[in-house]
């Protein structure tokens, strides 16, 4: 028997642990990807009782929701899915699971990166879709929106000559490393599931901040010769499409690795968490 | 085959295990009794690889449980005393879950269900605590697994339920299995658990079948007291008393009274059972 990964047993575990959230958190999930319907249905109610007229969310209001939602989503779902795995009287039926570790870790992994958000988006662009298609009013889709965006995202020019192409799967990462801390802080803390990571990422920030701080102020960096060394670069540099035609590129991959390392090493603090979590 | 050698396990600076050394064998269905907080549950929860022993090892058929290896998960489980309540239906549960031990049978969970008058087409998460506790007994013996570590199984079951648990284990667990119940409701379990570990702080007291205990205990139901006894307790009509079966007569051991002999006579019974131990 191999005793790391079988694609069966894999198989039979995902299913297990796809069934068990979708009971638990399902109708969450599908209530805050119905959040369009509710948003249209809410501010149309508002809009015919107190002004009398046709009123519906505005495209800018409805990004807002979206990223708020989102948010929202990406936050609480690893604590509520899969935060029950510190607690004793569940989490040990899970540990006792006849699969492996990796098996395990790879369901989560998979439900939390991919067929959790895949469903969210799907599910509020397609809702979003269907109301712009119903009432015309409403400015245009968020699909469309997004998709503009993007594609402005992933390409804009930073100087006439040379644009800037940022890769999608780096954009991806950032979204994945957000998850993950929470998914890390959800399997590490007993309690405060949320709010600790929250607490931990201000801390950390503070602490970069003070620490930048005393470097400016103890005289290790020199604030006026940095911002010369600044302005010299950018005047000899940043504007020569020679040098910008391969340091971008360079940039974009070093931060692709840079956010491939970061998550794979959140993902592996996941992994450990999972393989010595003791009841 | 359980192997426990010299197992040491402590919560932060508080010892709980302290060398316990003792075999497991197959067939027998052990009673694990001991005084609140003298480690039964930590015991159980090592065995069943969800703790890392500090000290010493457990050795389940070659390998550590630790370990959670599937070959070593498929082969056993362990019954909490408090599970939670799953939003999902009893049999879907049963269903999805059971799948990963090879012996399961759906049937079988079905049985036991309706052994204990349990609707299995009910929401765990709507169930009473003795509804969850049989349903989870159900899975339990429906595994088919070779260990079952079970802690105060009883606890929360109405009367005819610890009847019917009685004789769903009986009926449903292998004749090579190894059963490990800790109770403090011995009375329920009294004419199945064999043989009798009692644990003490950070030792063990006495791990002995039924029959040694009666060979070397002699269990008095009569009406006078004896003074060479090692517990006794009066009850309607006469008293229960604990002494050296120094003449082999034959006795009825009374578990209850068994667990308070020993634990006035600590030294005296492990001495009395070296042999065992």
């Amino acid at each position: 028997m191999n005793n790391t990964f079988s694609f069966s047993r894999f198989g039979r575990f995902f299913k297990y642990d796809f069934k068990r959230w979708t009971s638990s958190y399902g109708l969450t999930l599908m209530l805050m990807s119905l959040a369009p319907v509710i948003l249209y249905v809410i501010t149309l109610c508002y809009s015919l009782i107190f002004s009398q007229e046709w009123g519906t969310p505005g495209l800018t209001f409805r990004v807002s929701v979206f990223c708020f939602v989102a948010v929202v989503l990406f936050i609480t779902y690893p604590k509520n899915v899969y935060g029950y795995i510190t607690e004793k009287r569940a989490g040990s039926m899970l540990l006792m699971i006849p699969a492996s570790t990796l098996e395990k870790f790879l369901s989560m992994m998979l439900n939390t990166l991919i067929i959790v958000p895949a469903i969210f988006v799907g599910i509020y662009l397609a809702a979003d879709g269907l109301i712009c298609l119903c009432d015309s009013s409403c400015g245009g889709t968020l699909a469309a929106s997004f998709t503009d965006a993007l594609a402005r995202i992933a390409s804009f020019a930073y100087t006439t000559d040379s644009p800037i192409r940022v890769s999608m799967f780096s954009i991806y990462m950032q979204f994945a490393f957000a998850i993950l801390f929470f998914l890390l802080g959800a399997l590490l803390f007993k309690k405060h599931k949320i709010l600790y990571p929250i607490l931990i990422f201000i801390g950390f920030n503070m602490v970069m901040s003070m620490l930048f701080g005393l470097l400016f102020t103890t005289g290790l960096i020199d604030m006026d010769t940095l911002m010369k060394w600044s302005q010299l670069f950018a005047g000899k540099y940043l504007t020569d499409p020679d040098f910008i035609s391969w340091a971008v590129p360079f940039a974009n991959v070093a931060a692709t690795l840079w956010d491939i390392l970061v998550v794979s090493a959140f993902a592996c603090a996941v992994f450990f968490r999972l393989k010595t979590i003791k009841h | 085959m359980i192997r426990i050698e010299k197992l040491g396990f402590s919560y932060g600076q508080v010892p709980v295990l302290k060398n316990i050394t003792m075999n497991l064998e197959p067939g027998k269905i052990y009673g694990l009794l001991g005084e609140n907080g003298v480690g039964k549950t930590t015991l159980l929860t090592l065995l069943a690889g969800l703790k890392k022993p500090l000290q010493g090892n457990i050795d389940i058929d070659g390998s550590a449980p630790y370990s959670r290896a599937p070959q070593v998960l498929e082969n056993q489980f362990y019954l909490a005393d408090e599970m939670l309540p799953v939003p999902m239906k009893a049999a879907e549960y049963a269903r999805i879950t059971g799948e990963f031990w090879p012996n399961y049978k759906q049937d079988t969970f079905e049985e036991i269900m309706e052994l204990f008058e349990n609707t299995s087409d009910k929401k765990m998460s709507e169930m009473s605590t003795g509804q969850l506790k049989k349903t989870y007994i159900s899975l339990a013996l429906a595994l088919g697994c070779k260990y079952l570590f079970l802690d105060e199984p009883t606890n929360g079951l109405d009367i005819p339920s610890k009847a019917q648990f009685r004789s769903a284990l009986m009926k449903y667990t292998g004749e090579d299995s190894t059963i490990v119940i800790s109770t403090h409701q011995v009375r329920d379990l009294e004419n199945i658990i064999d043989p009798i570990i009692i644990l003490d702080r950070q030792d063990v007291l006495l791990n002995a079948s039924l029959e040694e205990i009666s060979r070397k205990l002699y269990f008095d139901y009569g009406t006078q007291l004896h003074q060479e006894s090692l517990y006794s307790e009066q009850l309607p009509g006469g008293f229960i008393q604990v002494y050296p079966n120094a003449e082999g007569a034959d006795s009825k051991v009374n578990i209850e009274a068994l667990f308070n002999a020993v634990h006035h006579n600590k030294e005296f019974i492990k001495g009395l059972f070296a042999e065992t131990l």
